[in-house]
């Protein structure tokens, strides 16, 4: 968790949105945005964004990684991850790379998940393990 | 040669204390200097265009915060660094850049180091590093408040409440974004110009097994349920600072304590129902409602040796 001092310092470039503060427009940062109040307009960051509980928001989102625990009302579009938490609530599209909804979190609306086979580790065929076991096993008994 | 603008009347009237020792401490440290007293804040710009001239080393402010300004202010022109000998405690800006007295700003300038501040401007006044609004009353209108008998009879004084000192604010960030909250306080701090080579913002989120992802709330300590966890550092190039020069910070009154936001913009306008006095250190410059700059100008500092000019104590109480 972010200290005081880090908060504190004038470098920081992430973006906090309160409890009770209300922000409409357009948002676009390099940092990380967490959003408590409400927030209605357009939302684009490389960063991760993070709707807390009594978190609003209506609007698209584009961002690294994406923490729903409250309502957001538009489209989710997270380049690698998507948690919607036990009390978030999507009423929109999402698209995301890994997808995580826990029990209690409500999603209306599609979801499209990015093709991932390029990443995939390779892994061996077992029939050739059983294969090469059976060739090792004859030469066994040759001997 | 060093200028030394001195406001006799700073740190109530301190210099006339301490002149001798500090003219000692000049001597031994073999520093040239011309002293030359302010008899009023409103003259400092003639005071220095008339004493420029023989000047090389840079401008020494011996004094308080409204003395500090009213330098900045008046050389902003100027290609002189700037060194600061505190006359009070209260110096916000000395502080701030590790000056914690003022025979350590006298051994400073025997070995400077230099550092350029973003200056930020309101109106035509330029202030460096951060400013304040703040809807706080003071402690006479609090008193007064307090035991009023008219509101003593009708049984509403008392002291002061969650609620109370809140103003309406709205905030426009850049034309692009525009913020609304009932405010206690506003901090506007002037980003650097570049963060430094190789540092990347620290990432870490705080994510709540139960699902409750609080505000991070410097005063919310992680709970022992909750999985507080750092992704590794970003690759290389994939992720780059905002260039905004304005931080802003909203501090917003809750029943659970203060709720901070923070928002980012190169311009800020803003606006209250009730006038609220902008004020860096304890001088109040501006009032509500008032547009904000942050510029590309910069001042150069003198700061102890060491120091790197990073702030040694947090700006807020």
């Amino acid at each position: 968790m972010k200290t005081r001092g880090e908060f504190a310092e004038s470098d920081n470039p992430d973006t906090i949105i309160g409890y009770g503060v209300s922000v409409e427009g357009t948002l676009q940062t390099a940092g990380d945005i967490q959003i408590n109040g409400y927030f209605k307009g357009k939302l684009i960051t490389r960063g991760d964004v993070v709707i807390g509980e009594h978190g609003q928001v209506d609007a698209n989102i584009n961002a690294e990684n994406v923490y729903i625990a409250g309502e957001v009302t538009g489209n989710v579009n997270a380049i690698d991850k998507l948690e919607i938490l036990e009390t978030g609530k999507v009423d929109g599209n999402i698209s995301s790379t890994a997808l995580v909804i826990e029990s209690g979190g409500v999603l209306k609306g599609s979801s499209t998940m990015r093709d991932t086979e390029d990443t995939k580790p390779a892994v061996d065929p077992t029939y050739e393990v059983e294969e090469a076991k059976k060739a090792s096993e004859e030469e066994a008994v040759k001997v | 040669m060093y200028l030394f603008l001195i406001n006799p009347e700073a740190g109530n009237k301190r210099f006339v204390r301490i002149e001798k020792k500090m003219k000692q401490l000049l001597d031994q440290y073999k520093i040239k200097r011309r002293f030359v007293i302010i008899d009023d804040l409103a003259n400092v710009p003639a005071i220095v265009k008339h004493n420029l001239r023989p000047i090389d080393k840079g401008i020494v402010i011996v004094g308080g915060n409204a003395t500090v300004n009213a330098v900045i202010n008046a050389t902003v022109t100027e290609n002189l660094p700037l060194a600061i000998v505190p006359m009070s405690r209260t110096n916000y800006l000395a502080k701030s850049i590790g000056i914690k007295s003022w025979e350590q700003a006298i051994k400073m300038l025997a070995e400077p180091e230099f550092r350029a501040e973003r200056l930020g401007k309101i109106g035509k006044y330029y202030f460096v590093r951060q400013i304040a609004i703040t809807s706080r009353q003071n402690l006479l209108t609090k008193y007064l408040t307090r035991t009023n008998p008219i509101l003593r009879f009708l049984g509403i004084a008392g002291p002061g409440r969650a609620g109370d000192n809140q103003v309406t604010t709205k905030i426009l960030l850049d034309d692009e974004l525009s913020a609304s909250s009932k405010t206690q306080k506003l901090e506007i701090s002037l980003s650097p110009s570049q963060l430094p080579a190789g540092s990347s913002a620290p990432k870490s989120l705080l994510r709540a097994k139960s699902a409750q992802v609080p505000e991070t709330d410097p005063k919310n300590r992680p709970r022992s349920d909750k999985e507080v966890f750092q992704p590794g550092a970003p690759a290389e190039g994939s992720k780059k600072t905002t260039e905004k020069k304005l931080q802003i910070r909203l501090f917003v009154p809750s029943q659970t304590g203060t709720n901070i936001s923070l928002l980012h913009g190169n311009c800020l306008t803003i606006d209250s129902d009730k006038k609220m006095p902008v004020t860096m250190g304890n001088e109040t410059i501006a009032f509500t409602p008032v547009e904000i700059k942050g510029l590309s100008k910069h001042v150069r500092l003198m700061v102890p040796k060491g120091s790197n000019g990073e702030l040694t104590e947090p700006i807020t109480s």
